[in-house]
């Protein structure tokens, strides 16, 4: 290198060197010519209009460009398939001609097998795929010239249309590898490219659900916001919030798993989400800070849009991952009635859920066998709300809550004394007047309801005005038209339960009734007779 | 931007234009200000980031990294248009007025250099603008883009050592201009 040039060099990168005359005046030039710039390119900020407009401009002849190369792929195809098609003609009018003239001539001995056997076809594949609008509801809408106009089912669409469906309203994109796109009210989607290779669409908002065909080899993307999410025969969820359309976007892997990708200003980040896992994507964060993966929460898939593309995998035998089992599970409350009012301090809660489902009272677990559930719950004075939440392996929820008010304890003062009744009686007094029309409002009384189901009859009873401290009998009767004279007795002996469960194999009509327990044995006040029919 | 970042965005931007956007993002400020430093014009230096771009596009799909980066391939696409567009406009002198008219706006590194720009800069930039294209575009790249002599031999495609020749001898042409010039203009050299 040039003695000077060397010095000049290494002056110029900061060095304190001796420089001679020339090289001085040339270093001096440098430098005064680094003042003459006009901006500085590192910091330099571009017109946003003009850095827009020239984006725009490249973007339309790319896709033209794009289009032009398409359309001569196509007529390429097409002008091979005259050929194709011309050639078939020739040699079809050559063998015609040949069988014409020579009608007599032997003909070549050909297996039979080989006769039923189908001329090979020659395809020719093309290396781009189409996608079809294969069922709509509501009002899809497609962009066409620079218009939104209604979508049409079944029409097939190429490489960069988009789509958008308006409120209540639903469609599907069907892809040829058997893939498709199912897109719920209020999503806007662009499909920006289809190959043989891969499958890219952009989601700008709203959401969608992809299920991506096992067999297909094809790669497939959506893209929103920040991210991208490929896959490969998998089912998944994009959604993008339409109310806060460049925030932030939530992806669901609901069967197999999904490589989601970020990028954000040179940077890019992959993740992994595995079957049952999703992630949320603040776009407006810094990479690192922006993605946070968690479990998906089942009640979120107990939602239309999940049923819809559950009944859709259905039919097409597809894998339904964590869509397997989306209902939620059964729950029955058979006592106490909602709104119930009671002087009582404790109550029996009753009821059945599915028989692999676990059920909480107040987020605690209580026991149940084969769904069926009966817990004693104390009462305090005013309202009892009771919340009721029952959840199957799948994780699907229910809940349901009830309300007990409790009373304070007023006896009125014309209750006459409990009066002893025995049971070769049969009947309690007030029955004896008038079966039909006594009134029974401020006497001591016991009133029973019964709840028959397959196994038995779920008995429930109140009190008022009267106490029974040594349980209560409960009587039951198959053959006359009341239990007063029982067949068969079971002496309860809490004075504060108020249920009881009486199993029961042998289908017929059943009496039932229940008396107060005295000491001796004998029952005093009697309650109602309920009569029940088990089939 | 970090160089693997790049081939990936580049790999895919040759299949999908929303790809190059990024690119395009990270690009465009630079290529504007190397061509706005070059030509003086903000409205030409549009026009020739605009035909740099449609060019960087419709080639990309031939662009191979075989030992020449991206960013100098970009840079060389922009010094071809720059270079072509002063064939196709030889004449063109800059007038100060016009840099003061289309650089307002823009982003001017310091007050003392917009005093040195309008009291003696013009004339350096015309003096400039009287070398050879590769003088101009060695001077440009080392003394506007203050990129580094690594820098600039990939995108000159030569070796480092010799980017400080091509220095050294593109001052010398340009201390031999402005002396020409000012003996122009002032019938002796004053300096500046």
């Amino acid at each position: 290198m040039d003695f000077n040039a060397k010095k000049l060099e290494k002056a110029l990168n900061g060095e304190k060197i001796n420089l001679g005359k020339e090289a001085g005046e040339l270093y001096d030039m440098g430098k005064k010519l680094s003042r003459t710039r006009l901006v500085d390119s590192k910091t330099i900020e571009v017109d946003p209009f003009f850095a827009e407009t020239l984006k725009e401009k490249l973007y339309y002849d790319w896709t033209h460009e794009q289009n032009a190369k398409s359309e001569k792929r196509i007529s390429r195809l097409r002008y091979a398939g005259a050929l194709a098609f011309s050639f078939a003609i020739i040699v079809l009018l050559a063998f015609l001609s040949y069988r014409y003239f020579t009608p007599f001539a032997e003909s070549p001995k050909v297996a039979e097998n080989e006769q039923n056997t189908p001329a090979p076809v020659v395809q020719n594949e093309p290396n781009f795929i189409t996608a079809t609008l294969a069922y709509f509801e509501g009002r899809v809408e497609l962009w066409e010239n620079d218009a939104w106009v209604l979508a049409e089912e079944n029409i097939i669409l190429s490489s960069e249309r988009q789509l958008r469906t308006l409120e209540a309203s639903k469609a599907i994109l069907s892809f040829e590898d058997g893939s498709a796109m199912r897109l719920d009210q209020n999503t806007h989607v662009i499909i920006e490219d289809m190959t043989e290779e891969n499958i890219i669409l952009q989601q700008i908002v709203g959401k969608s659900y992809s299920r991506v065909n096992k067999s297909s080899t094809l790669a497939y993307t959506v893209r929103s916001l920040n991210t991208q999410t490929t896959a490969l025969g998998t089912a998944f969820t994009v959604e993008i919030d339409p109310a806060d359309p460049l925030q932030e976007v939530n992806i669901k892997a609901l069967e197999s798993s999904v490589k989601i990708k970020l990028f954000d200003q040179g940077q890019s980040e992959e993740k992994h989400l595995l079957e049952g896992e999703e992630a949320n994507i603040v776009a407006t964060l810094p990479i690192n800070q922006s993605l946070s993966v968690r479990t998906i929460i089942q009640e979120e898939l107990q939602a239309d849009f999940f049923a819809w593309n559950r009944s859709e995998d259905e039919k097409t035998n597809q894998p339904l991952g964590k869509l397997q089992d989306i209902e939620p599970p059964a729950l029955e409350i058979t006592n106490p009635a909602n709104g119930l009012i009671t002087t009582e301090k404790k109550v029996f809660l009753a009821g059945r859920t599915d028989p692999d489902s676990i059920i909480l009272l107040n987020d605690n677990e209580i026991p149940s066998s084969q769904g069926q559930f009966l817990h004693e719950v104390d009462l305090a004075l005013g309202e009892n709300i009771f919340h009721l939440k029952t959840f199957d392996s799948y994780g699907n929820v229910t809940n349901a809550a009830i309300s007990v008010i409790r009373e304070p304890i007023q006896i009125a003062k014309n209750i006459e004394p409990a009066k002893e009744y025995t049971s070769a009686e049969n009947k309690p007094p007030y029955l004896k007047k008038d079966e039909e029309s006594v009134s029974i409002g401020n006497l001591p009384n016991i009133n029973l309801s019964a709840t028959p189901n397959e196994r038995g009859v779920y008995l429930s009873w109140s009190i008022n005005g009267l106490e029974s401290l040594y349980g209560f009998k409960i009587l039951k009767s198959q053959e006359r038209d009341n239990a007063y004279a029982e067949d068969e007795s079971y002496l309860f002996p809490y004075s504060y339960g108020r249920h009881y469960f009486w199993p029961i194999k042998e289908p017929g009509t059943y009496n039932f009734s229940i008396c107060q327990h005295n000491k001796d044995g004998s029952c005093g006040i009697y309650s109602n007779n309920v009569k029940i029919n088990i089939d | 931007m970090d160089r693997e970042r790049e081939k990936l965005l580049i790999y895919k931007a040759k299949q999908n234009i929303e790809a190059f956007e990024e690119l395009y993002d990270y690009y465009l400020p630079k290529i504007f200000g190397y061509i706005l430093n070059r030509v003086g014009h903000r409205q030409e230096a549009e026009d020739l980031t605009s035909q740099t771009f449609a060019k960087v596009l419709a080639s990309l799909g031939r662009y191979e990294d075989r030992g020449i980066s991206f960013s100098a391939w970009v840079y060389r696409i922009a010094t071809n248009v720059i270079i072509d567009n002063s064939r196709k406009k030889k004449e063109y002198a800059m007038d100060p007025e016009i840099i003061r008219e289309h650089v307002a706006g823009t982003k001017i590194v310091s007050p003392d250099e917009q005093v040195c720009l309008l009291e003696t800069g013009e004339e350096l930039r015309h003096c400039l603008d009287q070398l050879k294209d590769d003088y101009q575009e060695v001077l440009s790249l080392k003394f506007f883009e203050e990129l580094d002599n690594h820098e600039i031999a990939e995108i000159l495609g030569c070796k480092p050592s010799a980017v400080a020749v091509k220095v050294h001898r593109a001052l010398k042409a340009l201390r031999n201009e402005v002396e020409n010039f000012q003996l122009k203009q002032n019938g002796n050299y004053v300096g500046f």
